[in-house]
Order: C-alpha cells, then structure tokens, then sequence
C-alpha cells in the first residue's frame, strides 16, 4: 500500500514533456505534452500499445534522444534539479548515479569486446569521488557483490556478453544499473524478450530491488498481467498522450478512461471465457493528431465535446486520474459517469 | 583473451599453403606453356633483347642439369617443389652465376621496411580519421581531408607515384627522384646521415602509397563507426554518463575497428602489388626495381623467383593478421566462425 | 555535411528543430548526387572514345612524324621554346603521335578490358555464388576455399610472369586472365547475398509452393539483386581496370593496342618525367584519374542506396 498523497515526496517530475521526430512530411508527435510524478520507493507502470510514445518518453527522461527525434519543451526535474536546464558536464554527473536505465533487448547491450566486470567497473570509476575511491581488491568484492545480489555465479565476472544467455546478460544489465544506488531507474520493456520462466526471475529481482534498496522504478512495458503483480501505479498512455494514471487496484477493479478497459479486457483470464478483442492501433496520422481528445478515433464513447475539447486530467477518486470527458465534476466534489447518469435519467 | 579455435586455424594453414601451392604451380606452367624449351628460349630472348650472354652454352647446360629438364614432366615438378622449399629459385640469367636468392635477399630489406612504415601511418591515419568524422567535435579542416582522401584511393598508387615524381622531385626539387639513400654521398650504417638519407630518399614512395590508401581506411572505419553508433550497448553506455574520450575508444572504436582488420587482409596483396609499381617508378632498389630490371632484361628465373617471394609475404601477411583476430574479437575466439 | 551527433544526445535541445526543410523530392536515394555525377564522368569519357574517331583524325595516333615531335599542348611552351598548335591539341610525343589521338583510342581500350574481365567476374560470380549459396555443403566449402587462395594471391606477381612470359598478348586474352582473378571478390559477395535471400520469407513462399529450383533462383532471387549486381560490377571493373593498368606501366599491356598505362610506360622509359614533357604522361595520367574518380564516385552512390543509414549522414 502506498501511503497518502499528501506524505510521498517525489523524485521525478515530468512536466509537458514533448518529444518530435522529424519526418519529410512533418514532425511525428511520439510524445505530445505528459505529465506524471514519480514518488518516493514507488514502481510506476507505464504501458500502452506499439507506438503510444512510452519508450521515447523513457527515452527523453534519460536524456537519450537522438537525431532525428529532439525534445521540444518541457521539465524533467529529478531530485529538484531541471535536467533540460543543466549543463552537459553536470547531466554526465548525475547520468547513472542518480538515473539509471535497463534497457530492453539486453542482447545488444553489453560491449562484445568488454569483460562484464569491466563494464560494472567503468561505470563505478567513472562516477565515485575521489575520497573514496575504491582499491582494487574493494573494486573486486564490490562487484562479486552486486553479481551475487542478482542472483549470477562468481564466474560471470571475467566472461564475455556472447557467452551468456539472455536472462543472464539482463541481469548483468541490472546489476550495473543498481551499482550506484540511484534515486530513479528506469526498465524499458526488461522482461519483454525472455522467456517466462526467465521473466519471473527477472521480475522478482527488480521487486527486490525495491524492496531492498528503495530505489524509485519505472517500468515500461506492455503486459498488463506482468505489470498488476509489479508495479504499485500504472500511467496508460495512447498516441503520445497520458489517458491514465491509476494505482493497479484502482485500474484492474474499474478502469476509468475507455482506452484501459480495452487494455484490461485483452487480458487473458483463467477464470472466464472471453471474446478475443481485436483493436485497431493507433489509427491517426502522429504528425497530424486531431483537434480534441487523442483517442476520439477509437473510442466506443465518443461525444460531440471529444471531436473539439481536449479533456483535462482529473482526479476522479483518491489514486485515480484520469483524461476523459465521461467523467465530470459534480458540485459537491464527487465525479459522474456521464454514460450512468445518462441511462439513469 | 581468447584462445584460437581448431576448426578456423585449420582452415587459415590449409588457404596458406594451397595459396603457396597454387602459385608455384602456376609459377611452374606458365614458362612451360609457351613452345619450345624454356631454357632456350629464355636465352634466345636475352639475347633479343641486347643482354650479354656470352656463356649461353655454358647457362643452357647448367640449367638443364640443374632442373633436369631432360627428365619427365612430373619429376621436374616434383624437384621444382623441393628446391622452392629450401627458397632455391635458381641463378640469375642476366648475371650468372649469382642465384636468385641473393638477389632477392638484397632487395627485400628495402621493401619490407617501406611496406611496413606506409602500412602503419596507412592504417592509423586512416581509421583515425574515419573515427574523427563520427565526434561532432571534429574540425572542419580534417573533416575534408577525409572526403580528399576518397578521392585519392580511386588513383592507383603508380598515378599518385608519378605525380609525385614529378611536381615534388623534378619542378620543386624538394625530394629525390631514386634510391634508397644517397649512394655515394653516405655511408650505409647506424649513422645520423645514413638514417635521415633513408628516410628522405623513403618519404615520396611512403607518401605515394600512404596518399591512396588511406581514404579507404578512414571511409571504412566512418561506415563502421555509424554502424557501431547505432548499436544498443552504446545507447547504454551513453546512460552510463562515461567521459565521452573514453566512450569513443572503449565502446565504439575498439568495437568498430574489428572489420576493418579482417579487410585489411583482404587488401594486403592489393597493397603489396601496388608497392611494386611505386617502387619501380621511384627506382627504389626493391622487389619492385629488381622485377622491373629483369623483365627489361627478360630474366625469367628473376622474375618468377620475386613474383613468387612475394606471394609468399603476402601470404604471410595474411595468415598473420589471421593469427592475431581470435585474440581481439572475443566473439571469435569460442567456437564461433565469423 | 552534418552528421548524426554522438556524444551530445540532446543536452538542452529545447529547441526548435534546425533541420526542418532540408527535406525534398531530391532526397530520393537514386538521385544522390555521387551516382549521378559518376556515371556522367564515365559516359562522357566513353562518349570521348565512340565520337571522338569520327570528329579527329585517329591514325595520327600512330603516324610518326619528324617534324612534330614533342610539340606541347595548347597554350603552352616546351622547352625548346616551340608552341603548341591546334594540330595537335594535346601536344605529340616522341614519335610524333599526336595525344589527343592516342587517348581517344587509349580510353575505350582501357575501359574494354576492365569490363569485359569484371563481365566474365561477375558471371562466374553468379553461378559459383548461387551454385555455393543454395547448394551448401561441400560445394560451397570448396568454392570459398577456392575464392580465398585466390583472393589471397597478389594478382599482379602472377600477371606479371604470365605476360613476361608470353609477347603477344592480345586484349582480349588480358581482359581473360585478369578476369581469373577477379571472379572470387564477386562471387563471395553474391554468395553472401544469397544466403541472407535464402532465408527470406518470399523465398521461403516460393519454396513451399513448390517452385524448382531453377524457378527460385532465376525468378524471385535474381530480380532483386540486381542493383546489388550492378554495384559489384561496378567495383569488379575498377580493380580490373587497376590491374590492367599496372601491367601496362610495367610495358607488359597488350601489345600492338595502344592503352592509356601503356602509353605512360612508353613516356617513363624515354625519361618523359625529367624531361619535362609532361604531357606525354600527365594527360593519360590525369585522364586515367579522371576515370577512377567516375567509378568511385558510382561505387559510393551505389553503396549509400544499399546502406541507407549513410545516406542520413551524408551530405
């Protein structure tokens, strides 16, 4: 249980994030003005189909945008600090330290032609001060150490990536990633190119990781059924856009804006037989998203408002907002589905 | 780092000594596909061709004593084959009785010195630069060096030699037009003069052979640096906050430089040919000077003999480089063929 | 020529893009400005070859004349302090010859057997290298040993001997024998070609709708590597061309054809280069340059259409 709002402290802030690639026909909006918080000790799902912009906001947060995409506008403030507002010199001191990333497709993303000791200590060197720098031997043990934590043998230490099987380099991926002990990490997609037996290693390492060194997540990824067991909030974004954001009891019991119900209900469930939905994909051009709510393409509710109003996010119960003009704030305080009261009446 | 697997030494001495059969066997025919008995013939052209050949008898006999080229095809061969193994190329026609050999050995310290200065600055230089034009920091000015140097590896090494030759040696005199060092002038040893002779009278065939070669390098390493840029790990690496000096080299130069060995390989013999051709036109007393002397001089023995040592380098060279990969590639190292 | 920042991932880009409108209809690959300035060097230079006898009288390539020896190019003074004239619009050699003459019929000849010996290349490229790809086994093991003996011989030492030895080679045997030794780079690469191909999905469709062999190979493979093809002949010529050309520096060309190397050997051996008469091996020199320009110039047009992340890079 996370505790009230008014007691967590955050270490992320997103604000009005905006992320463009540029095409010859236009920029493509891959992440078009998010907000979300991430607090203290808390794993933050974000998931949405192929394409809804939850990897490039990652991305855009770790300050990792290439050419031809590029942020646009916005803040990202970690541990109070603007980080689009720093210098180059200071980001590179805070990268790792206090943002780490796991990336996903760990396949690639281990120097073929570094031992894996070597690539848990250049990160070490790199960032540790000068007063305490570690000896070799202390070096040593540090990382037998941090093998050890995720559960690899003491022989990990002087191979190489492509003698390691795929579940094993991702959690050499997370053991350089807790190395630091940074305030935020950030997984994209870890799981998703394991099998599940592998999958559910990995998983309870990063739970342990939490649980252990209060380390702050995000968890990108598109499993619904993964994410519930994980994460403590979950953001639903579509299409550039965050539709959602709900704590995990709040979004598996009654999922508020229609786009996450339909992510719910794709859910397989052992219990009860269920049609298989087949959804559409995104359906609008990203560089020419329409006036109005992002989802108005797809949506089974759609209303006039929707085509001219882009809705604004609100919390409609405590743990719960959402961007939707089904919901609207009564006079006492309280939200209204407008499609209850409207069968009501 | 690695050891060398089984299965890809094997098959590097088996393209080794296939290429050295090959070529001596090849070596071996060609002479004897033109009509008549090559000896003879050889001496026939000789004379032809002006060259004093006053024991003609006298060389005819030996050589035929020598070979047996009364005996059968086969067993010809088969002495062929075993006098090339002791490196017993024969004597030299156009100056007998000197052997073959000694020729060679006179002339191959030049060439292997040349070959590998130019190979070195070649190599570096090259791939250097093709990993500048990735650094954004790069300065302008090197940065059209490299497409200059692209365009110069179209020019074969003969054409750059000859330019050479000529705007630097003879309109502006800044450099000599032959030899290896200032014969006559300097006493050949370790001293000061020899030494800078040398590498005076060494800087336009370098330079002739750095100048078209090394636009390849820094073209391929460019490529590969892109390829490499695009890798994950070093999206990783770049999260990692690393200094960007030491990403350059650890994640993206050490990775991107691996293909460019393998075709360095590839072009050694290419290289090497055209080392000839520099040497021949800067009358350096290589193997270049000394094919071209006896092709004037039709001394086929001569010619067959360097054409084969050199094949023999080359095929060296390569077996080399090959020795050497497992033990910069890790990927290769474990049972893995490339 | 900007290219793709590395190691400034964007720090503070809250920016607007600076790049836009960079962008239009000449930004499709086969326009790119390599390929087509290539081929135009090389159309021209051919077009030099095939009108050129019909505009200048080519037989004074090879008549020799007392009078006009040694005479320079246009504009310019030799050392005797006799100008050129517009006879002679390339200025005579040794013998009289004039050099416009000679390159007009050099050109072609050097273009000649360097495609005609990476044709023959890319033919036995194409049937080794499916033969290899599709077939496996022992075959394509002995066919790569094969490429690789020969790639790993110095082409030039066995030309050498082979044309010391025989006097009358014509061009057409040349462009042969250099072709033996062109034959692996192209049948290694369409080799390696094939095999991607093999496991591709409409080569897989083809195979399973029981298509023969035959079939597969012609119809659904050659097709699309085609500019693939073009790209490996391209690049066969050049090295042919360079081997012809080294041979014919050494005087070991074909005899009896005038060539651009040979004509070069032909000035080096009467000391053109000392004696200032520059344009007796300058001009096939530069033209030759001229040609290796062209052809590289293709090769890298040719090569940023295959790899299209060069081409963002790039100019």
């Amino acid at each position: 249980m996370i505790p009230e709002t008014s007691e967590r402290k955050p270490v992320l802030e997103v604000r009005d994030l905006r992320v463009y690639y540029e095409t010859p026909k236009g920029d493509v909006r891959a992440v078009d003005g998010i907000d979300f918080t991430l607090y203290e000790g808390e794993i933050l799902g974000m998931v949405g189909e192929s394409g809804c912009g939850k990897s490039t906001a990652a991305m855009g947060v770790l300050q990792l945008i290439v050419s031809p995409g590029r942020i646009v506008s916005g803040e990202i403030i970690l541990n109070g600090i603007d980080l689009l507002k720093i210098s180059e010199q200071h980001l590179r001191q805070l990268r790792w330290s206090r943002l780490a990333l796991i990336p996903q497709g760990a396949m690639n993303s281990l120097n073929p032609t570094m031992r894996i000791s070597q690539q848990i200590e250049d990160v070490i060197r790199e960032h540790e001060l000068k007063e305490q720098r570690l000896s070799k031997v202390a070096m040593k043990a540090r990382i037998l150490e941090l093998l050890q934590w995720v559960g690899l043998p003491e022989r990990i230490y002087s191979m190489f990536p492509h003698e390691l099987s795929g579940g094993m380099k991702q959690r050499v991926c997370i053991a350089i990633a807790i190395a630091l002990n940074p305030s935020v990490i950030i997984a994209d997609e870890s799981t998703s190119a394991l099998d599940v037996v592998v999958q559910r290693v990995v998983a309870q390492t990063m739970l342990k990781i939490k649980q252990a060194l209060g380390v702050s997540m995000i968890m990108i990824g598109h499993d619904m059924g993964l994410m519930a067991q994980m994460v403590d909030r979950i953001v639903v974004m579509y299409a550039g856009n965050i539709v959602e954001i709900a704590t995990v009891e709040h979004m598996f019991a009654h999922p508020a804006h229609p786009y996450a119900q339909m992510l719910i209900d794709a859910v397989p469930s052992l219990r009860e037989r269920k049609p298989l939905k087949v959804t559409q994909g995104i359906t609008h051009d990203p560089r020419n998203p329409p006036p109005g709510c992002i989802f108005q393409l797809r949506c089974p509710f759609v209303m006039e408002r929707c085509r001219t109003e882009a809705p604004a996010r609100q919390e409609i119960r405590p743990g719960q907002e959402v961007a939707c003009h089904l919901y609207e704030l009564q006079p006492d305080g309280s939200f209204n589905d407008v499609r209850t009261s409207a069968s009501d009446s | 780092m690695g050891k060398i697997p089984r299965r890809y030494l094997l098959r590097r001495l088996l393209i080794f000594f296939l290429t050295i059969w090959a070529s001596a066997t090849l070596i071996f025919i060609i002479p004897r596909l033109a009509p008549g008995d090559p000896v003879s013939a050889m001496v026939g052209d000789m004379q032809n061709a002006g060259s004093d050949t006053e024991n003609s008898a006298a060389i005819i006999d030996g050589w035929k004593a020598r070979f047996g080229l009364d005996a059968s095809l086969p067993e010809q061969y088969i002495r062929y084959l075993g006098n090339l193994v002791t490196f017993d190329f024969g004597y030299s026609i156009s100056n007998f009785p000197t052997p073959v050999g000694e020729i060679i050995v006179r002339a191959l310290p030049w060439t292997i010195g040349l070959l590998i200065v130019a190979l070195v600055i070649t190599f570096l230089l090259g791939n250097f630069l093709g990993a500048l034009m990735v650094w954004s920091k790069t300065p302008r000015l090197i940065r059209l060096i490299i497409p200059l140097g692209l365009v110069f590896t179209s020019i074969p090494s003969i054409l750059a030699a000859l330019f050479l030759l000529y705007f630097l040696a003879y309109v502006l005199g800044w450099f000599p037009d032959a030899n290896a060092y200032a014969i006559g002038q300097v006493v050949p040893g370790l001293n000061l003069e020899f030494v800078g002779s040398v590498i005076y009278h060494g800087t336009l065939p370098a330079l002739a052979i750095i100048l078209v070669s090394f636009g390849y390098w820094a073209l391929g390493m460019r490529g590969m640096m892109i390829t490499v840029e695009g890798e994950d790990y070093i999206q990783l690496a770049r999260a990692k906050g690393l200094k960007p000096a030491y990403m350059l080299y650890r994640y993206m130069i050490r990775n991107a430089i691996l293909p460019q060995i393998t075709a360095f390989a590839i072009t050694l013999g290419t290289l090497i040919s055209g080392q000839v051709l520099v040497e021949y036109v800067f009358q350096y007393p290589g193997m270049g000077r000394v094919i071209y002397d006896n092709i004037l001089a039709r001394d086929f023995p001569v010619i067959q003999g360097s054409a084969f040592f050199l094949i023999v380098m080359t095929a060296l060279a390569v077996l080399f480089v090959d020795l050497i990969y497992p033990y910069i590639d890790p990927r290769i190292s474990i049972g893995r063929e490339e | 020529m900007e290219p793709t920042p590395v190691l400034n991932a964007s720090v503070n880009t809250v920016t607007p893009s600076k790049t836009m409108g960079r962008f239009n209809i000449w930004d499709t690959p086969w326009f790119n400005w390599r390929l087509m300035t290539g081929l135009g060097i090389i159309t021209l230079v051919l077009l030099m070859g095939i009108v050129g006898p019909l505009l200048w009288n080519t037989d004074m390539a090879r008549e020799r004349s007392l009078t006009a020896r040694l005479l320079p190019p246009i504009g310019f003074t030799n050392i005797r302090g006799v100008e050129g004239t517009w006879e002679h619009p390339l200025g005579t050699n040794n013998f009289g010859h004039d050099m416009l003459a000679i390159i007009i019929i050099g050109a072609p000849n050097t273009f000649l057997i360097g495609f005609i010996a990476a044709i023959i290349g890319m033919l036995v490229g194409i049937i080794l290298g499916f033969m290899g790809g599709f077939l496996g086994g022992w075959i394509d093991n002995f066919i790569l040993l094969a490429s690789d003996v020969t790639l790993t011989i110095p082409a030039l030492m066995v030309l050498i001997v082979l044309n010391s030895v025989f006097d009358r080679i014509d061009l057409l045997t040349m462009a042969l024998i250099i072709a033996a030794f062109a034959w692996p780079r192209a049948t290694r690469q369409i080799r390696s070609q094939v095999l991607t191909m093999r496991e591709s999905g409409y080569v897989q469709m083809a195979r399973l709708s029981g298509a023969s062999t035959f079939d597969i190979m012609f119809r659904e493979m050659l097709p699309n590597l085609m500019s693939y093809l073009f790209a490996s002949f391209i690049s066969g010529a050049t090295g042919a061309i360079l081997a012809a050309v080294g041979l014919e520096t050494l005087g070991l060309g074909p005899q009896g054809v005038i060539t651009l190397g040979g004509t070069i050997y032909d000035a080096y051996t009467n000391l053109a280069l000392s004696g200032h008469l520059w344009w007796w091996w300058g001009i096939p020199t530069i033209l030759l340059a001229v040609m290796f320009i062209g052809l590289l110039l293709i090769n890298l047009g040719l090569d940023e259409i295959a790899n299209p992340r060069l081409r963002r890079s790039s100019k």
